[in-house]
């Protein structure tokens, strides 16, 4: 099982502290929070899987804040990362 | 945790240091600087490449630094070298000013002590006069709310923003807490984090400064004919696992906690009394960043870095906090503390914050960092500049 870490109780992401594979479980722990996830991708080291669904167009929350708006639906478990997430402050990513 | 140990100053201020500065104020004062630092007990050389032939706008910010250098409160006597004349940044300006803190301050000009040796003799001379004051100074246990410090951060990587920028920003709210300022800067590192920072603002009138102080930044740079948003967050960052402009500088904004946002201030500007974070208007450049806010009075800075760094301001003591593993270990006689259990072991973000707040305790209290331990006097003084040479 891989660990990933919840940094704000409200994030809809969190990160992963390994490399994680497709199909792998990993667990969520952060402010009272324990669940457990079946990856749906690849995640690298540090990368953010999705802990709740964010659908198109809805904010994607780390650190409590805003960081992007989804580019496409995103399901638990998916890698959350510059394929599905658009900046709100500069477009191109 | 609410105390610590330093010299009370006739001003009032409180150094975590005593030193003696050695100051050059211009780029050909820096060999005599260096000569007399060398050959004297305890005394702190201050070099740089300005003050000569800058533009009346230059001179200033120059001129400002050098000053908020020296009044620092760190500083417990000064010598101030020259090597004819630069009107607005002259030796005698410069010690006009500092002098209004009381503390002891001398002038050598090179030119008219009759030439280089000469001068070392007179500058040493001085040093020997004021080193003998200062010394008689002992530390005093004075509260917490005391103290101004830094928070900046470097050679971030992922765990930058996962773990040392939160703790140090848990250590920043527990300081502000019992009365005490801590001071952001970096504006290039907050492009993106506007909204979050002026959230926290304690009125409408410092939101809309954090707004604008930073999109004036931006515009700068956008004048140089240069979009550095386009590359930010860089290749390395986003294959580290970052995706827009406001994750990367939100995750370096944490290192300012949660606590009010009390004001903003230009670039070695003493904040006001009341306990807060003050932003200042510095450039993300690591060395220039820690120049402003050790020119602003900081006593103390503590610098975030995922990646490991080597800087160290020459008077204001820099304790440098890594969250990565593997630079606590290639880098151990240069990190003063490792909180990488957050991501190795059950260490909490409140538990490291509270590991960073005793080592600044004991900082401030004269413990000494690696960094000055080593001599490391020249890897944290940068002037920003804002025009060209003339």
């Amino acid at each position: 099982m891989k660990k990933a870490l919840l940094l704000v109780e409200k994030d809809n992401v969190a990160v992963v502290l390994d490399d994680v594979l497709k199909g792998e479980t990993i667990e969520i722990s952060g402010f009272g929070v324990k669940c457990i996830l079946n990856s749906l991708d690849n995640i690298g080291l540090a990368h953010k899987v999705a802990f709740k669904d964010i659908s198109k167009g809805n904010s994607v929350i780390k650190y409590g804040e805003v960081i992007g708006i989804a580019k496409a639906s995103i399901k638990v478990g998916s890698h959350v990362h510059i394929h599905n997430i658009q900046s709100t402050r500069i477009g191109g990513n | 945790m609410d105390k610590f140990w330093g010299y009370i100053n006739p001003d009032g201020t409180v150094g975590t240091r005593n030193h003696l500065l050695i100051l050059s104020s211009t780029i050909y004062s820096n060999g005599l600087a260096e000569r007399v630092a060398r050959s004297v007990y305890g005394a702190i050389p201050i070099i740089h490449p300005l003050g000569r032939a800058q533009t009346k706008s230059d001179i200033r910010f120059t001129f400002k630094t050098l000053v908020g250098t020296a009044k620092n409160p760190n500083i417990g006597g000064v010598v101030i070298l020259d090597h004819f004349i630069e009107e607005g940044n002259t030796a005698e300006e410069i010690a006009e000013e500092v002098s209004k803190t009381g503390k002891p301050v001398e002038i050598i000009n090179i030119r008219d002590s009759g030439g280089t040796l000469e001068s070392t003799t007179k500058a040493i001379r001085a040093a020997m006069e004021i080193a003998r004051k200062i010394t008689l100074r002992r530390r005093e246990e004075v509260p917490i709310s005391k103290l101004l410090f830094g928070l900046n951060c470097g050679t971030s990587d992922t765990t930058s923003g996962l773990s040392s920028n939160p703790a140090l920003g848990h250590c920043s709210d527990l300081i502000i807490a019992k009365g005490g300022r801590s001071i952001l800067a970096e504006l290039t590192e907050l492009m993106g984090a506007e909204d979050w920072l002026a959230s926290r603002a304690v009125n409408q009138g410092v939101a809309d400064k954090i707004w604008k102080t930073i999109a004036d930044f931006e515009q700068r740079i956008l004048d140089t004919g240069e979009d550095i948003r386009g590359t930010n967050p860089t290749g390395d960052n986003i294959e580290g696992g970052l995706t827009t402009i406001e994750e990367k500088s939100l995750g370096a904004a944490k290192k300012s906690g949660t606590a009010p946002m009390q004001g903003v201030v230009d670039w070695a500007e003493t904040p006001p009394n009341t306990p807060g974070v003050y932003l200042m208007a510095t450039p993300g450049h690591g060395a220039e960043s820690i120049t402003g806010i050790a020119a602003g009075g900081s006593q103390l800075l503590v610098f975030s870095t995922g990646g490991g760094h080597t800087i160290s301001h020459p008077i204001m003591p820099t304790i440098k906090v890594t969250g990565n593993p593997f630079s606590a270990g290639y880098m151990r006689d240069t990190m003063d503390l490792d909180v990488s259990d957050i991501l190795e072991a059950d260490l909490t973000i409140e538990e490291a914050g509270e590991m960073i707040l005793k080592e600044v305790i004991e900082v401030a209290s004269g413990k000494i960092t690696k960094s000055e331990f080593l001599l490391e006097h020249n890897t944290g003084f940068a002037i920003h500049r804002i025009g060209m040479s003339t």
